[in-house]
């Protein structure tokens, strides 16, 4: 994006070619996911919350998310619960379905595994697609705006900053290695090495993180993290908000008439 | 050598300081200097010798064991005394990868100046000047960590140079530079009207930058004035 300083003030810091979601502003984004998570926790049925599984993958697709990520980032969330999903069926009392042996699988257990897969995707693919474009310092501000914690936020900046350093020092030690012709394998002197740059890389993050601490005082911080761009509500917050209540709304009808709480 | 802003007093001075990490070994044991107005100080020393450490203590990020701190006139001792300092000396860290933190270059370089309570606009539009004077506008929207080392560099300087500092401690400003760009630092500095502090092991930069040089070595300085400038 090209800016120079006749740019209006409110356009400044907003990439205007971002996808839509993108510059709908965080904190519009992160009342919207804490109102979603809200509602989707008392809806059930299965056209209600197919709907709702539905309606975030457009979001997301809205989001210009390709069909592929959002495929894998199911499977991948499938996969981390599937042991949740494959032990509800038969450890849910209720009408027996299916027998074999001491196995007695449940119509309830079935029915509650297969609502739970939809839930908890429809969570984190919303979560994902409204915030996973925020990087820290936009989520940081947005709890500080939203006066829900300036501590909080300061953790969030500071946290994941920290968690980029470790990587980082982590990804330089890789290549150092295998450089060095390293290769694991599993014997005394691969563990050993290893033991090393796990003690190597406790002993290097902390070093730089004192030096980030450092660099930081330098440049006058005392504790709040300063912004830059103010923010401001646009039209692609009030798009959001109305496509949201209008969506929530159908479905808690939805909810409420196929007599399903 | 026309003697540069002698006979004021200087902006800083160190005197007999000793500095050591926990109870290691002392690092400076005894190290002395001054810097005036306009001077533009070079040190060298071998690897390890402390350099990075002297300007650690003298913007008060580590504190000496003993010796005498002064910066613009006054004594510095307590971490508060060392606010004002850091306000007004801006620090070029040998690691710029720590010193950038920002998600884009334009809130890196506006960073300082809204610590140090600008307005949104103000911070902007410093943040701009800089960016215009160093023909960086290219970077504005980069992000700092995906930079190759030199850029990470050049954008490290501006910020420091958007704090509008008095002085300049920089930590090896030309390492691990390529030919062009190293050229480009050197101008850069040479072009800077502050007074400034240069460790470096670079001699191109000293010989068209330096107006004296000190050598650390066994944790003192030494003097090894050249008076290369201004004859
Ligand atoms: N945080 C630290 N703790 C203990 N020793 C340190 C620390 N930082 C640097 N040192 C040691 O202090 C000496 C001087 O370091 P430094 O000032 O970085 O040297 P230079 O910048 O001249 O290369 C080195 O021997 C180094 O190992
Ligand atoms: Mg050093």
């Amino acid at each position: 994006m090209e800016a120079s300083q006749d740019v209006p003030w409110h356009l400044l810091g907003k990439d205007t070619e971002a996808p839509w979601l993108e510059r709908v502003d965080p904190r519009t984004r992160l009342l919207g996911v804490f109102f979603f998570c809200c509602v989707l926790a008392f809806l059930g049925g299965w056209l209600t919350l197919g709907l709702a599984l539905g309606g975030t993958i457009g979001l997301a697709i809205a989001a210009d998310w390709h069909p592929r990520k959002i495929l894998l980032q199911l499977l991948r969330v499938s996969a981390a619960i599937s042991p949740l999903l494959l032990t509800l069926p038969w450890s849910t009392p209720g009408e027996v379905f299916w027998s074999a042996g001491p196995l007695r699988v449940t119509v309830e257990g079935m029915t509650l595994a297969g609502q739970t897969f939809l839930k908890v995707n429809t969570l984190v693919l919303f979560t994902t697609a409204c915030l996973g474009g925020l990087d820290q310092f936009r989520l940081g501000h947005a709890l500080v705006e939203l006066r829900i914690s300036p501590k909080l936020a300061l953790l969030v900046i500071l946290v994941s900053r920290y968690l980029y350093l470790v990587y980082d020092e982590y990804q330089r030690m890789r290549r150092v290695l295998k450089v060095r012709g390293f290769r694991p394998r599993l014997n005394r002197h691969s563990l050993r090495t290893l033991g090393r740059v796990v003690a190597w890389l406790v002993v290097k993050s902390a070093e730089r993180s004192q030096r980030i601490q450092a660099a930081m005082k330098c440049r006058g911080f005392s504790g709040k993290f300063p912004k830059l761009f103010p923010s401001q509500i646009g039209p692609e917050d009030r798009l959001f908000v109305s496509g949201l209540v209008a969506v929530l709304a159908l479905l808690a009808l939805l909810g409420a008439f196929a007599g399903l709480p | 050598m026309a003697e540069v802003g002698t006979g004021r007093h200087p902006l800083i001075e160190l005197c007999d300081v000793h500095f050591a990490y926990g109870q290691q070994d002392e690092i400076l044991s005894g190290c002395s200097l001054a810097l005036f107005e306009k001077q533009k100080l070079g040190v060298t020393g071998p690897i390890g010798s402390g350099k990075t450490t002297l300007l650690w203590v003298i913007v008060g990020l580590l504190r000496p064991r003993s010796g005498t701190i002064i910066a613009f006139g006054k004594e510095r001792v307590k971490e508060s005394d060392f606010y004002e300092v850091r306000r007004r000396v801006g620090l070029l860290f040998q690691q710029v990868d720590d010193q950038l933190f920002c998600p884009t270059v334009i809130e890196e370089l506006a960073f300082g100046p809204l610590n140090l309570g600008k307005s949104q606009e103000e911070a902007w539009a410093i943040a701009n000047e800089v960016l215009t004077e160093l023909e960086l506008e290219g970077y504005r929207w980069r992000c700092p960590y995906h930079l190759s080392a030199g850029e990470k560099r050049l954008i490290a300087l501006a910020s420091v140079f958007t704090m509008k500092p008095d002085v300049l401690l920089l930590d090896e400003p030309t390492a691990e530079l390529d030919e062009k760009t190293r050229k480009r630092v050197t101008q850069i500095i040479a072009q800077l009207p502050q007074a400034m502090i240069i460790v470096s092991h670079d001699e191109d930069l000293l010989d068209s930058v330096a107006h004296a040089r000190l050598v650390l070595q066994d944790g003192k300085l030494w003097d090894e004035d050249y008076s290369r400038r201004g004859g």
